[in-house]
């Protein structure tokens, strides 16, 4: 998971309580919308990704291993650009 | 008989029509096939309807009948949100405001009651053919009364607001109707005391504002206040998982009621039915050219999508005022050489509504992400949205629409020279395109829907 910040595998462990926290990057976060959508949030102010309005599908925000997808996705688009 | 302007329905769109032409001076005839009062669905509005009937002057009436007063719309679902009914003041800033809810089968009657105490004339009989000018414009209609007689009224326009009927695409005047997305469901509803509402003022926690709650796509419930004791609640599920549950339609609303969510569980534990559970199949549909020479169509009688969000009686109050200023022009001879002299109205109304359904649509597709614009991103756009301002003439499409678009991978295109793209409904869903084209093995739509409609007569005689 290495384009997802401690701070928001941190979060997101906080989020899931009384879950614990999340260890294989494949399982479901379940964490419900109104939580998701705090998560998004969270990524926007917290750590500076900023989510496209077409990336918020569910399926983004499913598991970690998808979060991480859609952020490396990101770094590659902002490489090919510079 | 004659008259400047015949209208085909008593229903609100009807009568609003009628009032907003009395004002300038025109007295039109309404025919209203039916005695009211009547039972009607549809009992919320938005905003903007609460508005077109304040500027009818009919804020008293409606306070004199005491009708519930709707805030917002609470949505419960795998997220829940608020969206409050807003107006926009000189500045186009954002104000509270208000609407109602209104038992159909009263404000219906109470409404055509008062368009003829203005002027309007009312005759009970149904529109049952179309009458033609050699040019094929619309120049009236036949209509056959309660003792079987008929009569012909000759009109220089007739406003079809027939609702479902649609009684002029039945007569083929207008472009061929299209199967809309939401043409296979199937909705339960019953007026019921004893549910649990909300106990503020205003705001969120309003007593009589509309509650939706959602299971998943195409599966939800409706609870909307009708009177100070009885609410409306109606279940919409895909017509297929009726059919299989081999129930009757009473026993299907109450095993099912209780299982879309568990908040709607909590308010609705100990009802009393004040009347038996009613049923409709929830057809959406799309008639294309619903405006020509001597003919408007107005609300479901050219267009339903899909009921979640109480756009029925904005959509056809609008339109009726929307459709005053180019039936006075037309009365006074302009436009009259056109091919279609009411192009523009048409097309402002088409776009207008495909918003509403690009609205609609990205709700279901994209709940998170629908969630999520009403929360931050797109709130003031989406307040505008569920108020009913969906019109070119209020800042739309706004940015939150055409990025729905985007979403829903779809573009809207107006330079058709059929004067507007395909409908949605049909494009979408390629299975269904057999039905629209030449020589389909499908006469046409009305076919297509009259078996439907057997289908699901069928099932409640069953």
């Amino acid at each position: 998971m290495q384009h997802v910040p401690q701070k928001l595998i941190d979060y997101i462990n906080e989020s899931r309580a009384p879950l614990p926290p999340v260890g294989d990057p494949n399982e479901p976060l379940q964490i419900d919308s109104l939580g998701l959508i705090r998560l998004v949030s969270f990524m926007e102010s917290d750590c500076g990704i900023r989510v496209e309005d077409e990336e918020l599908v569910a399926e983004n925000f499913a598991t970690l291993k998808s979060i991480d997808a859609l952020i490396a996705s990101k770094s590659q688009g902002a490489d090919a650009s510079s | 008989m004659k008259t400047d302007v015949l209208i085909v329905g008593g229903g609100p769109g009807g009568s609003a029509a009628a009032m907003f032409l009395l004002k300038e001076g025109i007295k039109p005839i309404i025919v209203e096939k039916e005695e009211f009062p009547r039972f009607h669905i549809g009992e919320s509005m938005t905003g903007e309807a609460g508005a077109a009937l304040r500027r009818l002057g009919l804020g008293d009436l409606m306070e004199e009948r005491r009708y519930p007063v709707k805030h917002g719309v609470r949505v419960f679902g795998s997220s829940s949100w608020f969206i409050p009914v807003a107006c926009r003041d000189e500045n186009w800033k954002i104000q509270p405001a208000s609407t109602w809810q209104v038992r159909r089968s009263d404000f219906d009657h109470a409404l055509l009651e008062e368009a003829e105490k203005r002027g309007a004339h009312v005759i009970r009989g149904k529109a049952v053919k179309a009458l033609l000018g050699e040019d094929g414009s619309v120049r009236g209609a036949t209509i056959r009364k309660a003792d079987g007689s008929s009569q012909n009224i000759d009109s220089q326009v007739l406003l079809d607001c027939s609702g479902m009927a649609t009684f002029l695409a039945n007569q083929r005047v207008t472009g061929p109707k299209y199967v809309g997305s939401y043409d296979k469901q199937i909705a339960f509803f019953a007026h019921v005391k004893g549910a649990l509402r909300d106990s503020g003022t205003e705001g969120e926690m309003a007593r009589d504002n509309t509650l939706i709650f959602y299971k998943k796509k195409y599966h939800w419930a409706w609870f909307i206040p009708v009177d100070s004791e009885v609410v409306s609640i109606g279940i919409v599920v895909p017509t297929a998982e009726y059919t299989a549950s081999k129930q009757t339609a009473e026993e299907f609303f109450k095993s099912y009621l209780h299982t879309i969510n568990p908040e709607l569980e909590r308010r609705t534990r100990e009802l009393e039915y004040v009347e038996p559970v009613h049923v409709i199949p929830n057809y959406s549909f799309q008639v294309r050219r619903f405006c020509g020479k001597g003919y408007i169509c107005i609300g479901d009688a050219h267009r339903f999508i899909d009921p979640i969000f109480s756009f029925g009686i904005s959509a056809t109050l609008r339109e009726a005022e929307f459709a005053v200023p180019w039936v006075i022009e037309y009365l006074e001879g302009k436009n009259r050489d056109q091919e279609n002299p009411f192009d523009e109205l048409q097309r402002f109304i088409e776009k207008g509504t495909d918003n509403l359904e690009d609205m609609v649509d990205l709700f279901w597709e994209q709940p998170f992400a629908f969630a999520t614009f009403v929360h931050h991103r797109y709130r003031d756009q989406l307040i505008d949205a569920f108020a009913g301002r969906i019109y070119e003439s209020e800042h739309q499409p706004s940015p939150a629409i055409k990025v729905f678009r985007k979403m829903l991978k779809r573009e809207r295109d107006y330079d058709h020279p059929d004067d507007y793209s395909i409908p949605i409904g049909s494009r979408y869903h390629p299975e269904r395109a057999a039905l629209w084209e030449p020589n389909s093995p499908v006469e046409g739509t009305e076919a297509w829907l009259k078996d439907a409609a057997q289908s699901s007569e069928d099932l409640l005689s069953a």
